[in-house]
């Protein structure tokens, strides 16, 4: 899928040039500028309800990306995201389409553009070609159609949040993007517009502590569309994992020069013989001036087997259950909005895991705590007993090309408390205020 | 044109006060005789209002309109489903681009209500999760009602919406939207 990469920019460069020379493309842009301020905490508890939605998950980077410390403090902190859209037909039954995405969280409040802080990147470059009626096709470098806006997570403007309830759109399985091929078949049943699909490809991801992998997979999913009602039900299943491994868990020798050295303690790999599946439903529904949206999401996670020092062990896996409501009603300009959401998570084989030696009594002293960490700090990430924030929100239209949000939630993390390894959270309450203005044109 | 609401109010305001200035001392604090006062001059405020709006008000009346070589008889549904990127025909075999409605013409409000059933707002929010995600393209646009015309009429596979009013012998109307 990499060659194929390779080849589609190109080849979407040079259509896309003879399209403009044509006048056959559009371009149309869009943004978000806002800012972000974590009101009060517990102290040294809240960092991973910040950052919980940092951790490259495939998921919305809008955040509060330092935490001051203390119950009270930090200062505002701000998030911006700009973005561009090239598409256009090449002839009646094919198109393109490019999107460049660029966006930072300032540390500070720095000049508002600095170009060291805005990489560039794609979030889609695609073929699509509509030559069999009622069929889409689909190739190259796609958004995850997984969510009910993951596909868009990244515009601002056509959702209602500034942050997207983070507990479902940050599960460890959701990707930014399939690299492969989407069949979009769509019918008609009455008023209703019904439209099954097949995509599969690979699925890039990159978990915690920069953990990268590729999973590689299918799925389907099959959307539902009446007047004001849009209902999505779906399944994803990664048929196998390319391994890639990363090095966790490294400690600080003393050399004989008098020096220290780093070395590597343990080795965390993917199991590629397991299988990652997730099941989602949502509903976007307007009647009327009311705003409704609901979704959740249940997935079994990757196994993960950690080798190393003496003895490895294998067999971890998740089991992440969220979801989300949001209510809103329109007056006039102005909607307010109240969002719930929730995530479970649950170790699987948590009991058979933990009675297994982690490593031989022979083994250094310093693997054996470094192991013990690692085991722990994997166990209190993936056992939430709850993850709980309640969001309130005020949206207003200044011109129908512009939204000015202000949302406030407050996000509450029951959990078993462990040793603080990694940074890791054990329990804690964040209590977060943003504003921001999403504008596409 | 139009008598908006603000020059009406004004107006009605104008008339009652002038009336007012006129009505005897003796019984200008009689509520009753007030009472009938402004029960004649709400009705004649009535009764003008509806003659200056009905002679002066210009209503556009949407049509959609095609190559005259196009041969389809579409209803509303058809044409909704096409101007949101749902169908690529009006339920004929022939593929069609719709030309958008320029968001100055004089249909433009009547084409939001009655063909896509969204405010401004919405529609934009609509075609901009399919265009930044690559899954579908907004129709066209080549500026105002003349242009829009003429652009159909010079591309077979084209239709659009215009006013009644512009329709000449280069385009073929497929159906009046009420």
């Amino acid at each position: 899928m990499s060659k194929i990469n390779a080849c589609i920019y190109p080849l979407l460069l040079s259509v896309g040039s003879t399209a403009l020379a044509q006048n056959k493309i559009q371009v149309r842009t869009f943004g978000s500028v806002g800012y972000s301020r974590l009101m009060s905490s517990k102290p040294g508890e809240a960092e991973k309800i910040i950052n919980y939605d940092t951790f490259e998950m495939g998921q919305i980077k809008r955040d509060v990306t330092s935490y001051d410390g203390a119950d009270k403090g930090g200062t505002w902190r701000r998030n911006t995201r700009f973005g561009f859209n090239l598409s256009g037909e090449l002839s009646t039954d094919l198109s393109f389409s490019l999107g460049i995405l660029t966006e930072a969280f300032s540390l500070e409040n720095g000049p508002f553009l600095d170009r060291g802080a805005y990489p560039l990147r794609a979030t889609v470059a695609s073929l699509n070609y509509e030559g069999i009626r009622n069929l889409s096709v689909q190739f190259g470098h796609l958004p995850a159609p997984f969510w009910l806006i993951s596909e868009e997570k990244f515009v601002g403007y056509t959702y209602p949040w500034i942050r997207p309830p983070f507990e479902l759109y940050s599960i460890p399985a959701v990707t930014e993007n399939l690299e492969g091929i989407r069949a979009i078949y769509q019918f008609n049943v009455g008023d209703f517009l019904i439209k099954p699909s097949l995509f599969g490809g690979d699925f890039p991801v990159t978990l915690v502590d920069g953990f990268k992998g590729n999973y590689r997979g299918g799925g389907f999913k099959i959307d539902l569309e009446w007047e004001w009602l849009t209902a999505q039900i779906g399944m994803v299943d990664a048929i196998g994992v390319i391994d890639d491994k990363t090095v966790i868990g490294t400690t600080t020798v003393p050399t004989s020069d008098g020096g220290t050295a780093s070395v590597e303690q343990l080795r965390v790999s993917v199991n590629g013989g397991s299988s990652t599946r997730f099941n989602t439903i949502g509903v976007r529904a307007t009647p009327g001036d009311f705003l409704i949206m609901a979704e959740a999401a249940d997935a079994i996670q990757e196994r993960y087997d950690i080798t190393g020092a003496d003895q490895p062990f294998s067999g971890l896996g998740s089991h992440p259950r969220a979801y989300y409501v949001t209510l809103g009603y329109n007056i006039g300009r102005f909607m307010p909005r109240v969002t719930y959401s929730q995530l479970t998570d649950e170790f699987t084989n948590i009991d058979k895991w933990v009675s297994k030696p982690l490593i031989d009594q022979a083994a250094a002293e310093q693997g054996q705590d470094v192991a013990d960490r690692l085991q722990r700090a994997i166990l209190r990430e993936y056992s939430y007993d709850a993850f709980r924030t309640i969001q309130l929100g005020l949206n207003f239209v200044v011109t129908p090309s512009a939204i000015l949000k202000v949302e406030y939630q407050t996000s509450k993390a029951n959990q078993t408390d462990f040793d603080g390894a990694f940074g890791m959270l054990s329990g804690g309450e964040a209590n977060i205020a943003q504003i921001a203005i999403d504008f596409v044109q | 044109m139009r008598i908006d609401k603000l020059s009406l109010l004004f107006f009605w305001f104008q008339v009652c006060w002038k009336a007012f200035r006129y009505v005897p001392e003796s019984t200008r604090w009689s509520w009753s005789r007030l009472g009938e006062i402004m029960s004649k001059l709400l009705h004649q405020a009535i009764f003008i209002t509806t003659l200056l709006t009905g002679s002066m008000k210009v209503t556009a009346e949407p049509v959609l309109i095609g190559h005259p070589e196009i041969n389809v008889n579409p209803d509303l549904t058809a044409v909704k489903r096409l101007y949101l990127g749902k169908d690529k025909s009006l339920g004929g075999k022939e593929a069609l681009s719709p030309i958008d409605v320029d968001e100055n013409s004089r249909v433009r409000p009547i084409f939001l209500e009655k063909v896509v059933d969204k405010t401004e707002t919405e529609l934009r929010q609509y075609w901009s999760r399919l265009v930044f995600t690559g899954k579908g393209i907004p129709p066209r646009s080549v500026g105002g009602d003349e242009a829009v015309r003429q652009w159909v009429a010079t591309n077979k596979n084209s239709v659009g919406i215009i006013d009644s009013a512009l329709v000449d012998q280069s385009v073929k109307v497929l159906l009046n939207i009420k």
